[in-house]
């Protein structure tokens, strides 16, 4: 037998295309190696030219009155989307009830801080149950514990804690239900009038006197101002703590601000 | 000293006391058209001593009826409703015979209107009394004489009155308008009419196109285009007139070759600014009313065209068209024509912006799928909103354009084919209440609300 007839030209095929074959996967090996180990710099796609895509407005989606309408779930949706890290982040119920150095004469943002005390509310209310703590934090004293007298600070008058969103609460309704009656004519719509009207409320929530501190020129504005008060009357009964102060001091309306 | 320990102990009670108070902001009100009972004229003299004072007893009853519902300050209470007979009644209350407030309480007017009028010769008297019904209360009385020819003028100035004591601003039912309107075949000429469309006066006479007005500040004067004819150029040219209401005189202010168009004028009413193409495209000027000390305001870019300037009512900017674009958009600029800002980016073709008396905004005809309409924003291209959408009888949108704000800026009238035919209306600036002024078979273009004329 020669040795040709050991490798017939069907061998040599068969050979070569495993030598191909061998060779293409050393081949395909190699890029991998490459595009694994050596990336090559992306692609950038920039922006050669700009194309704005917009159109003049339609009249119905763009009325100011439907706009209005539309205007106020805003701010709900946003806080509830977004809701702040604050009372989440500091759960602990003496941070909750430290009495706030805040000015009360100043206007409260009744709608942006009402989801925050609801839920800070619900979490108190979990802590107690879980830690038993007393309702209000600030104030709690061991039942035993020794008067102190002298350098000590006295717990004060503010409210705190529960009380506090509670009354919080209760003027936001005051608040909504006053926005509710307070309109006024379209002639004096741009007129910038202003006034200020204190109201008393008995325990009831009954309005027992209303005084104007500062009235307008405007007649008719100063009747609208009062009006939105007396139609926003009665109110819901006062929370424990509020009835002196709105018995003795009552509380003020400032229209528009 | 006890006494200053007293004050002082006084003045920290009230400063905490100050300080623990609640204070809530009501914020914006709600807003609502008054209620206004406007009962029929009494006729205060002799029936019959005067031939046709029942017209003009109509007449100042619907011009007063019209002017107040275009307020949007009230809403009337229908005739049916009213528990008086207010012909068989007087006009004050109190008196013998006098009308009860009771009657109008009932009913929950807030304002009652009652008016009487009489015609001797050529005279009309016509008393009137404004009154606030919840506190029985006199708002104002008021008689007016002038001759029976000024009924509606007089109709029109009780409006006013009426809306300068509840506002404490003036109204603008006394104002006029200028706009261009068919005069004979294929000619248009220029003319001036009340805010209503009444009183309808021609002040041009050139027998071919005239165009495009622009009022003075102070409201004597009307600047605008003709195509006059040129006896050494055997042609016609797009020329700038200016004609005095008052005198009647007209003059002739730039007859450069080409268009001298679109005058806007300068709070001082000393300059304006016009359209010229007399050295290529369209470019804006600015020159002294008499048509001298020509600057240039706009130069290209090149093959551009710059036109349609508005002077805002402080004189600070320029709103004008620009195709410079590609497509014609809405731009503004300063006076000497620096800082030019694009102010639109929508739409095929933006054009004819106008200011608002507070320069605050700007009403523009934008084309956009086929038709025109009007856009209000704010001075930066902000807050854009769509004033008008109209449909022609056959159902395609009809086009809505060449707008003018009202001197109040509570207003805008413009021109609309809805009808047909180009006629004249106004719409609340914030979209609602349009309302045909014009109505006949002419054609109008460019309608431009006067100022304040008193």
């Amino acid at each position: 037998m020669s040795t040709k007839a050991l490798f017939t030209p069907q061998d040599e095929f068969s050979r070569g295309i495993l030598v191909s074959i061998a060779a293409h996967f050393i081949f395909i090996c190699l890029l991998i190696f490459k595009a694994v180990m050596y990336p090559s710099e992306p692609i950038r796609m920039e922006r050669a030219i700009r194309v704005d895509m917009v159109g003049l407005p339609d009249k119905r989606a763009q009325l100011p009155a439907e706009a209005k309408t539309e205007a106020p779930p805003a701010p709900v949706l946003e806080e509830k989307a977004e809701p702040k890290p604050e009372p989440k982040a500091e759960p602990q119920p003496e941070k909750i009830a430290l009495p706030k150095p805040e000015k009360k004469t100043e206007a409260i943002d009744l709608k942006k801080t009402k989801t925050a005390q609801t839920s800070a509310l619900k979490r108190l209310e979990a802590l107690k149950r879980l830690q038993g703590a007393p309702k209000q934090v600030v104030e709690a004293k061991p039942a035993n514990s020794a008067p102190i007298k002298g350098n000590a600070l006295s717990p004060g008058s503010s409210l705190t804690g529960i009380a506090k969103i509670e009354n919080d609460d209760y003027i936001a309704s005051l608040d909504d239900k006053i926005k509710e009656n307070w309109s006024l004519p379209a002639y004096l719509e741009n007129a910038n009038f202003k006034a200020k009207v204190v109201v008393y409320l008995d325990g009831r929530g009954m309005i027992t006197k209303m005084v104007m501190t500062q009235s307008s020129p405007n007649q008719v504005f100063n009747d609208k101002c009062m009006e939105a008060i007396q139609k926003a009357a009665p109110f819901a009964p006062p929370p424990d703590r509020l009835v002196n102060i709105f018995a003795v001091d009552g509380f003020e309306v400032g229209f528009p601000e | 000293m006890k006494l200053v320990l007293i004050i002082l102990s006084l003045l920290s009670f009230n400063v905490a006391n100050a300080q623990s108070q609640v204070y809530i902001k009501a914020g914006e009100a709600k807003v609502k058209k008054s209620l206004i009972a406007l009962p029929q004229f009494n006729l205060l003299s002799t029936p019959g001593v005067a031939a046709g004072a029942n017209k003009v007893a109509k007449d100042i009853f619907d011009t007063v009826l019209y002017d107040l519902s275009v307020s949007s300050y009230f809403d009337f209470i229908k005739p049916e409703a009213f528990l008086e007979d207010t012909s068989k009644v007087g006009l004050r209350p109190g008196e013998e015979g006098g009308f009860n407030f009771s009657s109008w309480k009932q009913i929950g007017s807030e304002f009652l209107i009652r008016a009487g009028y009489k015609v001797i010769g050529n005279e009309l008297t016509f008393e009137t009394y404004l009154y606030y019904v919840p506190q029985a209360k006199l708002v104002f009385a008021k008689a007016y004489k002038a001759k029976v020819s000024d009924a509606r003028l007089v109709a029109h100035t009780y409006a006013n009155d009426v809306v300068r004591e509840l506002t404490g601003k003036k109204g603008v039912f006394t104002t006029k308008f200028a706009v261009t309107r068919t005069a004979g075949k294929e000619q248009r000429e220029i003319f001036v009419m009340d805010w209503d469309g009444g009183n309808q006066r021609q002040i041009s006479f050139h027998k071919s196109i005239a165009n495009s007005a622009a009022w003075s500040p102070d409201g004597r004067y009307v600047s605008y285009r003709a195509m006059a004819y040129h006896p050494a150029l055997k042609s016609r040219n797009a020329d700038l007139f200016t004609f005095d209401l008052k005198s009647g005189k007209r003059w002739l202010v730039s007859y450069r070759t080409g268009i001298n168009s679109g005058a806007s004028y300068f709070p001082d009413g000393k300059n304006l600014l016009l359209t010229l193409s007399n050295s290529g495209n369209p470019d804006i000027y600015k020159m002294t009313t008499d048509g001298r000390n020509l600057t240039r305001i706009t130069n290209g870019p090149r093959g551009a065209m710059n036109v349609e300037p508005s002077v805002s009512p402080d004189g600070s900017k320029i709103a004008f068209s620009s195709d410079r674009s590609g497509k014609p958009m809405i731009y503004v600029m300063n006076v000497d024509g620096s800082n030019v800002n694009r102010l639109t980016f929508a739409g095929d073709y933006n054009s004819t912006p106008r200011w608002s008396p507070d320069s605050k905004k700007l009403v523009f005809a934008g084309y956009d799928k086929g038709h025109f309409d009007l856009f209000v924003m704010e001075s930066n291209g902000e807050k854009m909103i769509r004033l008008t959408s109209a449909t022609k009888p056959n159902g395609k949108l009809a086009d809505n354009e060449e707008p003018s704000f009202s001197p109040d800026g509570r207003h805008v009238m413009f021109i609309s084919n809805r009808t047909g035919t180009n006629q004249v209306y106004i719409v609340d600036a914030d979209g609602e209440n349009e309302r045909r002024i014009t109505f006949d078979k002419q054609e109008y273009f460019r309608p431009t609300w006067s100022p304040y004329l008193d």
